[in-house]
């Protein structure tokens, strides 16, 4: 490969980092449940990316490589916010009251609020699979946790998301399509 | 009803994980089966509800640091021009040594107050801030040259290389920076760099 090329490919992977934001802020929220938060998340792992591309060995694992990461930055901000908290317990209590909301909006609080109520290892296995789509074997090298653990977690929080949006199939999806006359 | 078809069975089905034998006896199973039909209807659901939670986020643009792309090329090809560069300069100094001219305003001594004076302060051998206070003084010294005002240019630790006539690749200018500002003084002051911030930060 000449080395116009490799200068290229080294730029596109550059471009392709910057602009991964969007997909990064998804799960950053997810994990974080908080915009702020999310938003610090991604700027640093950005930054971080792009000071370390480099250290790519293989290019096809870029959304890997910048979950990993990601996922360092996340720990680290757990570990400085409640040092003395087990990850895997972290909860985070929903800041928003879903009666106050309707509709499409009110879906979006209830799986969010759902969601944030899963211990942290079961959020970042599931997130990492719904979300992103990544493969069991990726999420457990993201993560650096086994396989197994991968698979157990993300069925127990399928298991705890079915039962906490049960109630929410009817009502909230009937709420969402309702057309109100305006006088 | 098919009970060997386990939870962590079933989620690998909707995750796309289950290949071969497997998914084909499963999506047989699901023919005949309407409790193993529902069983993983219900965990596309979930799947879907997620999915739709975070469909519309949108992360807050910012930007990001720009750092020299080209990965290990970039950074053989910049060592190489930093040896030439350093090879050049070298001879420069070598032919030039003869005749040294240090800049002659220069001075070595603490900073006196002043009512229109402005401090500006470098620490490091930074060439984007020394532009910047560069361009900042001149604009100071042309917009409020009725006013009386005076600039000192406070060099300490790194930043005394950005004065000295020997390193600095700024030499001409100053040189003629002071040629064309007489209440223009550069100053390379004996003092720490925590005792100088804390003095230029108090108004003059």
């Amino acid at each position: 490969m000449s080395l116009i090329d490799r200068l290229c490919d080294a730029r596109a992977l550059r471009q392709r980092i910057a602009s991964s934001r969007d997909r990064l802020y998804k799960v950053a929220l997810a994990w974080s449940g908080d915009a702020m938060v999310a938003d610090d998340l991604v700027q640093e792992t950005l930054e971080t990316a792009l000071a370390k591309v480099h250290q790519l060995r293989e290019v096809e694992r870029l959304y890997a490589w910048m979950y990993s990461i990601m996922n360092n930055c996340w720990r680290h901000y757990l570990r400085c916010r409640r040092p003395d908290c087990e990850l895997d317990e972290e909860q985070f209590a929903a800041d928003s009251d879903p009666e106050q909301l309707s509709g499409q909006q009110e879906i979006i609080v209830h799986v969010r609020t759902a969601i944030a109520r899963l211990p942290v290892g079961q959020r970042e296995v599931l997130t990492l699979v719904d979300l992103e789509g990544f493969a069991y074997q990726e999420v457990a090298d993201i993560l650096e946790i086994p396989i197994g653990t991968v698979m157990s977690r993300l069925s127990r929080a399928r298991g705890f998301l079915q039962t906490a949006l049960r109630g929410l199939r009817s009502d909230a999806v009937a709420g969402a399509g309702r057309l109100r006359r305006v006088q | 009803m098919h009970d060997e078809f386990s939870d962590t069975r079933l989620h690998a089905f909707i995750d796309g994980q289950l290949h071969g034998r497997d998914r084909e006896r499963l999506l047989a199973a699901m023919e005949s089966d309407p409790v193993l039909a529902e069983r993983i209807c219900a965990l596309q659901r979930t799947k879907a509800w997620v999915n739709l939670a975070f469909e519309d986020a949108r992360a807050p643009q910012h930007p990001l640091p720009r750092t020299s792309g080209g990965g290990r090329w970039i950074r053989i090809f910049g060592l190489a021009a930093s040896l030439l560069l350093l090879a050049s300069g070298f001879l420069l100094g070598w032919l030039t040594a003869t005749s040294p001219e240090p800049l002659q305003r220069v001075v070595l001594r603490d900073i006196e107050a002043g009512h229109q004076k402005v401090l500006l302060h470098i620490d490091r051998a930074d060439r984007a801030r020394f532009d910047e206070i560069l361009d900042g003084a001149e604009h100071l010294l042309r917009t409020y040259r009725n006013q009386g005002i005076a600039v000192d240019v406070l060099a300490n630790a790194g930043g005394v290389d950005m004065l000295r006539a020997d390193v600095s690749p700024y030499a001409e200018r100053i040189a003629r920076m002071l040629r064309d500002y007489d209440n223009l003084q550069f100053v390379a002051a004996p003092i720490p760099c925590s005792g100088s911030r804390k003095r230029a930060s108090r108004p003059c």
